[in-house]
């Protein structure tokens, strides 16, 4: 999970990066079109500004022109030179020239350009009438040219010429003075838009400065961090790339094998692995990196290491494959098992001794069983021949002694007995086989052959269950029995029953007899414990023992549930599935 | 027994045991002469030497020193045995329950695997049977 979050940061820091440098550029690109406009219009602003003074200078020039041709027309007309004329053409040819030029000045002035015919006509008007003096001279001589001369309304005319180009001029004026104005409007509104726009991408970029810096220090502090995990962890990480040389060797794997990171980077892996794997090694990397199977790749196993001074070490390899762009590289992951191993050694040594100590106190109980039973019979065999040999010697006393005798005899080898059935239980294998109860709990009661008086019912159907038959007859034998044994009423009753416990059968076997105080639950299961006195009832205590000793072999329990004087019930657990026996009694 | 005339080995180290068997079969009437000997080694002496008389029945008990009822019957019972060593029926008389020693007694041929008893009248009527069953039973001369 962490991990993902870690990536999903990342994307949006790159994302962000991404973004700022995409605002930037958009803001250069707008930046540089607003200049390219600005300089566009400031271009066209002064090519405007600059036809505006010619216009002037063409409207004065008209004017002045006109002036001029009148004036040499003038001298012409006192004189009669004809040379005089020559500057007059001159001038009305400038001002014809002038006007066209006027045309082409005024082209992005509309209004001004529509009163040029205006002045076109003035101006012709006024040469015209210059001509008719001119004309009235050449044909009529000077008087003539004094008459025709006072006759035209020139000097009228100029001035109305003088007007107009004065308004024109006036016009062009205020045409050039709007222009400027709308043109340092413009230039003032892309400044501050310019300036604006600088702002958000010296904004943006600075932002984009503190991300990647805050970026940069965080992927530092988190290698830190990183780097000071795999320095200090206790676990061995070394790293290899895909020729098997070693690249990392933390201080931990140091520690493990004796060699320094300086000393084995660069060198192939198998260094650390003992023969047969040191010479194998390239060749599992080989394999594993065309595509065959991983062996260890991706999971752990428990392998052999070897030392810098050659002794084995033994370890839990991990190893996982990461790829840093076209580069595979392993990391692995050791752990050291020696403590583990030294202390299975030491574990498996426990219970080798146990083992041994289990199995000679179950063979010392075999034949301390055995070794007793000779002498016993012995006293019992002499007792008895006492008690025939010598039965015209012995008085009442000495033959009651003598039975007392036999009697004990009897009951020490039913002790021994029951030594030796406890003591067989666990140590003699049956073969398990499906035993349906219904049959056993039947034959056993039959072998028991419970007195008229005392009646033993199956409530129910009894379970099948996998056990050892002789086992099995065991349990119920004992504990019917027993019921029958310390029966203290007329009429006896015992109920064998049986209930579904879940993974197990849960068995019962409940008498009316006289019930056993809490108190005494615990203690009647355990072995030569007997509730009555020996020479009242007959019993070993063994019977009880057995009984649990048999349940908790088959992984079962066993529980009384009684008071004193309500009878009691017995109960006790079977697995339903195969019983696993504890291996070590098992084995034994 | 059939063969009065023949005597019974008894292989029994124990001698309360070894007289609780003779007087048994004194109090059955028995009249078959009982040798006896204490242990595997000594009975295979005893059959081997041709001085003695060879028993119509061996009374063996398994837990003896020095040789064993169950190494004696190995021998006893070998292939390369003298057969007719091997033809006498033995009954083994032990204290052992072990299924393993009664596997390897009958294994072994042994014609009856009997637990001596520990009172003394049981143990007679243990031996009456026995004697009336090899009363009943022919044996090969």
């Amino acid at each position: 999970m962490a991990e993902s979050g870690l990536e999903n940061k990342r994307w949006t820091v790159e994302r962000q990066v991404l973004a700022g440098f995409a605002l930037a550029i958009v803001v250069l690109a707008i930046v540089g079109a607003g200049l390219y406009r600005a300089t566009l219009g400031f271009i066209s602003t002064s090519a405007a500004v600059n036809r505006s003074e010619q216009a002037l200078t063409a409207l004065e020039g008209i004017y002045s022109l006109l002036n001029e041709a009148e004036s040499r027309q003038r001298v012409y007309l006192l004189l009669g030179d004809e040379t005089e004329l020559v500057p007059r053409h001159a001038a009305v040819a400038r001002a014809h020239a002038l006007v066209t030029e006027l045309d082409a000045l005024l082209v992005d002035v509309p209004a001004l350009r529509a009163r040029l015919p205006e002045l076109q006509r003035r101006v012709e008007l006024r040469l015209s009438l210059l001509d008719a003096v001119l004309e009235a001279r050449r044909s009529g001589g000077f008087e003539a040219g004094q008459r025709q001369l006072a006759a035209s309304p020139g000097r009228l005319e100029m001035d109305a010429l003088h007007t107009l180009i004065v308004q024109m001029q006036d016009e062009v004026r205020s045409h050039r003075g709007a222009r400027q104005q709308t043109a340092q409007q413009g230039a003032r509104r892309t400044l501050a838009m310019l300036g604006l726009l600088f702002l958000l991408a010296v904004g943006a970029l600075t932002a984009l400065y503190a991300r990647i810096r805050r970026e940069a220090q965080e992927r530092r502090e988190s290698e830190e961090r990183l780097d000071a995990v795999v320095e200090t962890a206790s676990e061995g990480i070394i790293t290899i790339d895909d020729a098997g040389r070693i690249e990392s060797f933390n201080p931990a794997a140091e520690r493990l094998f004796g060699y320094t990171a300086a000393e084995v980077a660069g060198r192939n892996v198998s260094m650390l692995m003992p023969e047969p794997d040191r010479s194998r090694h390239d060749g599992y990397l080989r394999r594993y990196l065309d595509g065959g199977e991983a062996h260890i790749i991706g999971f752990g196993r428990e392998v052999m290491a070897q030392r810098r001074d050659g002794s084995p070490l033994p370890i839990g390899l991990a190893v996982s494959e990461m790829r840093l762009g076209p580069r595979r590289l392993f990391t692995g992951i050791v752990h050291d098992l020696t403590e583990r191993r030294r202390a299975e050694a030491r574990q498996a040594e426990l219970i080798d001794d146990l083992q041994a100590a289990n199995e000679e106190l179950r063979n010392f109980a075999y034949v301390v069983s055995h070794d007793l039973k000779a002498p016993l019979r012995g006293i019992g065999s002499l007792a008895d021949w006492l008690a025939s040999d010598y039965a015209d010697k012995l008085d009442a006393q000495g033959r009651e002694y003598l039975a007392l005798m036999k009697n004990r005899a009897s009951r020490m080898d039913a002790l021994i007995d029951g030594i030796l059935e406890y003591s067989r239980v666990g140590r003699v294998k049956e073969t398990q086989v499906a035993v349906d109860l219904n049959a056993l709990v039947a034959d056993t009661v039959q072998m028991l052959a419970p007195p008229p008086e005392v009646s033993v019912i199956v409530e129910g159907t009894l379970p099948t269950v996998l056990g050892e038959r002789t086992r099995l007859q065991q349990l119920f034998q004992n504990l019917v029995s027993n019921a029958i044994k310390h029966r203290d009423k007329p009429e006896g009753r015992i109920v064998i029953a049986s209930a579904d416990a879940g993974d197990f059968w849960q068995l019962s076997v409940a008498d009316n007899g006289p019930g056993i105080d809490p108190r005494h639950h615990e203690r009647v299961f355990q072995l030569f414990q007997v509730l009555t006195p020996r020479d009242q009832k007959e019993s070993t205590g063994v019977g009880l023992a057995l009984v649990k000793k048999i349940v908790e072999l088959y992984g079962g329990r066993v529980w009384i549930d009684s008071r004193s004087g309500e009878g009691s019930t017995f109960f006790f657990t079977l697995p339903k599935a195969a019983p696993a026996t504890r291996e070590g009694e098992a084995a034994a | 027994m059939k063969n009065p005339a023949k005597p019974i080995l008894l292989v029994e180290d124990d001698q309360i045991d070894m007289m609780t068997v003779k007087r048994a079969l004194n109090d059955l009437h028995v009249t078959n002469r009982i040798a006896h000997v204490e242990n595997g080694e000594d009975a295979l002496a005893y059959l081997n030497d041709p001085a003695s008389e060879r028993p119509c029945l061996i009374l063996l008990d398994l837990n003896m020193p020095v040789m064993g009822g169950i190494e004696f019957l190995r021998v006893a019972r070998d292939v390369d045995a003298d057969p007719r060593i091997k033809r006498i029926p033995v009954v083994v008389l032990t204290t052992s329950e072990e299924q393993q020693d009664k596997v390897e007694s009958f294994n072994l041929g042994v014609a009856g695997y009997i637990r001596k008893p520990v009172d003394y009248q049981r143990f007679v009527e243990t031996m009456r049977t026995i004697n009336a069953y090899w009363t009943v039973s022919e044996m090969p001369e």
